[in-house]
């Protein structure tokens, strides 16, 4: 997924000042069971917004309701211009991809595509050649989808999700089955679609960790609700660092100073700490203060903490 | 190609190029050899009469067993578990935020299904042409001296293996399209069923299961129920082209009664699976 491709495909547009996604109170009710309750979100272009929550919260639930598999129960809202309580039309402009894929299992990966952008009629042969580069995948392999390993399924169905350079991309559990390098290679590619590409992205995950990396909001789904809006980029966030000294005297140095504010400790000579100024600043005012740095850098755990606090509770 | 068309083409793919037609295969081998052996047997008991490749295929069409478990459960099992596996697979996700509407993606699972229909017939046609000719029956298109003088006719129709006797200037290729064209219709009938079964139920083995479970129930009701009235709501007789000869059965079957019974079950679960899809959270 590391290949940098442009794709040449005139974007099928959605008009960029509109959200992509702008839902109100959507709620879902299986018989007596209430699986999504007054959920409330948009996602604009450019933009990657993440949902988070244990199995069961109701992230895979909100994804078929915004993807037109389903119909909310109560709420109301637009995804691309398309009303979220109708079922008759389709999603335009929309890259859906799902759990554990499945495709046309006796057909080439390419075939597979070639197929699936014909319904739309925009994508041709040569998109899909260049879409499975992008993703990593070899355009000239033979092999039935059959024969691919989970890792490679979720390649091709990344592949198919962005190739026809849709305005919205809807990942669900994007990272599972790949090894570390694919894990690193898509959340450089998520990151390259919102930012080069200026599409809308949301996608579920449970490693918190990518999510936190590659997202500009996340939003914490428990029990059907959205509990909490995370903004791992937000001067809040941003100014949160983990800093660890050389000797328990630095501790009582860093205590002391202005500028900064200790927030926390994570260890006996580690402490969470918040700038208040620049970090550059901050680090030069611990320097000479005679603080002795072992190590400092952002604080990534914020996410990570959210989700405990609001799951764990 | 507009987006029904390639939504089609999608379907096709799906469907056919798939190993599931080597059971199609295998079946139409075993039931044609099946109703070969059949009528062979029966020739020779008849006094040697010569029988040709097209009686088998006659012999076939009106095997209630042949037809109505082995080829329509097998023709189900391939041909309807489409949008039911999609679902289960989430490959239905994929199309379905391609697809113009429902609808569109609906008739996306019809056409192919039908076109199956005309497979699987065309299929067991070739298969007992095949078969017959190696069994040494010739593949001449004149009635046989088997099919003029065939015996049974009034008999048991539930158990009845012969078909409407020829007249001597008859050409049997196409009697046997005609009869190949009406068990399309009700292959497509039941296969639309099925399809729309599992717009409600979205479970892959739950359409051939229903319709062994149908035909078995239909089956065991036959041989209790003699009275000609059952032969009108037994969709396994009425499958069969020879419930509509007196030559065959007592009471025949009206055939418009049978194309209306196999057309008013293919539209209106047509429509039933258009409209429930509509509904339905995929």
């Amino acid at each position: 997924m590391s290949e940098t491709i442009q794709n040449t495909q005139t974007p099928t547009a959605f008009p960029v000042a509109a959200p992509l996604v702008d839902v109100r109170g959507v709620g879902k009710v299986y018989g007596p069971k209430t699986v999504l309750d007054d959920v409330s979100m948009t996602v604009r272009s450019g933009e990657v917004v993440g949902l988070v929550g244990p199995n069961g919260a109701g992230k895979t639930t909100l994804i078929r309701i915004l993807s037109g598999m389903s119909r909310p129960s109560r709420g109301e809202g637009m995804v691309l211009g398309r009303d979220i309580t109708s079922t008759t039309g389709h999603v335009p402009f929309m890259g859906l991809m799902v759990e554990r894929p499945m495709f046309i299992e006796t057909l080439s990966a390419r075939r597979n595509l070639e197929l699936l952008f014909g319904i739309r009629g925009a994508a041709d042969g040569s998109t899909a050649r260049d879409v499975l580069r992008r993703v990593g995948l070899d355009p000239s392999e033979r092999k039935a989808v059959r024969t691919y390993s989970l890792g490679m399924r979720q390649r091709l169905s990344l592949a198919q999700a962005i190739g026809e350079n849709p305005s919205l991309v809807v990942l669900d559990e994007p990272t599972n089955g790949l090894d570390p390098q694919g894990i690193i290679e898509m959340r450089d590619l998520v990151r390259e679609l919102a930012d080069r590409d200026g599409m809308g992205v949301l996608l579920t995950s449970h490693l918190l960790a990518e999510v936190g990396a590659v997202c500009d909001r996340v939003i914490l789904i428990h029990k059907g609700r959205a509990q909490r809006v995370f903004s791992p980029n937000d001067a809040d966030a941003r100014s949160l660092m983990v800093l660890e000294v050389a000797a328990s005297a630095d501790l009582d140095r860093v205590a002391a100073m202005g500028g900064l504010e200790v927030v926390g400790s994570d260890g006996p000579l580690r402490v969470r700490i918040r700038v208040r100024e620049s970090v550059p600043d901050a680090v030069r005012a611990l320097v000479h203060a005679g603080v002795g740095i072992e190590a400092i850098h952002r604080d990534d755990s914020g996410l990570e903490r959210a989700y405990m606090e609001t799951v764990g509770a | 190609m507009g987006r029904t068309g390639a939504l089609i083409r999608t379907e096709l793919a799906r469907l056919f190029v798939s190993r599931r037609w080597l059971a199609a295969v295998l079946v139409w081998g075993v039931v044609a050899k099946s109703a070969a052996d059949e009528i062979a047997g029966d020739a020779f008991n008849s006094g040697r009469l010569a029988w040709t490749a097209y009686d088998v295929h006659a012999a076939l069409m009106n095997n209630t067993f042949l037809v109505g478990f082995l080829m329509l459960t097998t023709f189900v099992l391939i041909a309807c578990e489409g949008l039911a596996r999609d679902r289960e697979t989430r490959f239905a996700h994929v199309v379905l935020v391609r697809a113009g509407s429902r609808r569109q993606w609906w008739a996306s699972k019809v056409i192919p299904m039908l076109l199956a229909a005309i497979v699987f017939q065309v299929g067991a046609f070739g298969a007992s042409l095949a078969v017959g000719a190696y069994e040494g029956a010739t593949l001449s298109r004149a009635p046989s001296e088997f099919a003029l003088g065939q015996e049974g006719a009034g008999g048991d129709a539930a158990s009845q293996l012969f078909f409407t006797p020829p007249a001597p200037g008859d050409d049997m290729l196409w009697r046997e399209v005609g009869t190949s064209l009406y068990l399309v219709l009700g292959f497509a009938a039941v296969g639309m069923a099925a399809l729309a079964l599992t717009v409600r139920y979205p479970i892959s083995w739950l359409p051939a299961l229903a319709v062994l479970g149908v035909t078995m129930l239909d089956r065991i009701l036959s041989w209790f129920i003699r009275a000609p009235w059952y032969s009108w709501v037994s969709p396994s007789l009425r499958m069969l082209e020879g419930m509509h000869s007196p030559a065959v059965v007592d009471d025949p079957l009206p055939l418009w009664s049978s194309l209306l019974w196999w057309g008013l079950l293919l539209l209106g679960s047509a429509i039933v699976g258009a409209r429930t899809l509509e509904r339905v959270d995929v």
